[in-house]
């Protein structure tokens, strides 16, 4: 997972008139297969956009929000200003970590964890076993709001992509 | 000198008490409740009321008013809800949330008694 990270965080610093050339440098195989796992249908779509679009009204100060799939893989997004993809892998290396902290405690299922940094937040969430839900906010974001307003989205995300995605 | 769990066991004996939580306003997550309750939940108590706190911070900041908020008063048909800011150093950014019920307490009193606890509370 977080060398998939990194591919993608040195695809972002290669100079983007030598595309081919990049393109030729990864598997092709892995992931155009995992693309297949993740692209969702607009059955699903449709219902995971609202729920991402009621939980920017909900909470203020919320200025993105993103699902992806445990591996990384991109599913919705409302994040202007913030490369998707590239966050979307952060944030399931951010929950793999998470999990295994967890896990090595013993205490039970990784539900969420929030990064507070001097200007701002971003917290991710689990959503089910196959998904996960992050949302990024500014410095003044009522923490506990978000606690109250996000876990019942994420558990309805996870209801969501429990039905249709299946990683390998 | 009080720490945080005895100045709350002290908030519930006031008349009338019925919840009482020590809120971080710049996280909205609650230090300490006690007397929380399946119907009444106070963390979410807490997290909506530093809305609350907030909001009124930003509407002094808006009048220019150079002046500290002593406490906030709702009340409504079966209970009263104190918030009191608290103001020593080592207090700032907290709240003390209250709630009493309107029949039982007294809340001349409880402002008080709430006020005391705010002095002798120490983090």
């Amino acid at each position: 997972m977080i060398r998939a990270l990194l591919d993608l965080l040195r695809r972002e610093q290669e100079p983007s008139h030598e595309p081919r050339h990049a393109a030729q440098d990864i598997p092709q195989d892995i992931p155009q297969t995992r693309k297949r796992g993740v692209v969702v249908d607009t059955e699903t779509q449709i219902p995971l956009q609202a729920e991402l679009r009621e939980l920017r009204l909900r909470v203020p100060y919320v200025t993105g929000v993103l699902v992806a799939s445990v591996d990384g893989m991109l599913i919705a997004e409302d994040t202007p200003g913030i490369e998707p993809e590239v966050f979307a892998a952060m944030s399931a290396a951010q929950l793999g970590l998470g999990q295994q902290i967890v896990a090595a405690l013993r205490s039970g299922d990784f539900r969420e964890t929030v990064t507070a940094a001097t200007n701002g937040y971003v917290a991710t969430f689990a959503a089910g076993q196959t998904a996960l839900l992050t949302v990024v906010a500014g410095p003044d974001l009522n923490v506990a709001r978000l606690h109250h307003e996000a876990r019942p989205v994420a558990a309805r995300i996870g209801q969501l992509m429990g039905a249709v995605y299946h990683p390998a | 000198m009080a720490d945080m769990e005895s100045s709350l066991q002290e908030a519930m004996q006031i008349e009338g008490a019925i919840g009482v939580a020590l809120v971080d306003y710049t996280s909205g997550m609650a230090l300490g409740t006690l007397g929380s309750s399946k119907e009444f939940d106070l963390t979410i108590a807490a997290a909506g009321n530093t809305d609350v706190v907030r909001a009124k911070l930003r509407t002094l900041e808006m009048l220019k008013l150079k002046d500290s908020i002593e406490d906030i008063l709702i009340t409504l048909g079966g209970q009263y809800h104190v918030i009191r800011p608290l103001t020593s150093r080592n207090t700032q950014g907290l709240f003390l949330y209250m709630v009493l019920s309107r029949t039982r307490a007294n809340l001349a009193m409880a402002r008080h008694k709430l006020k005391t606890i705010e002095t002798d509370l120490q983090m």
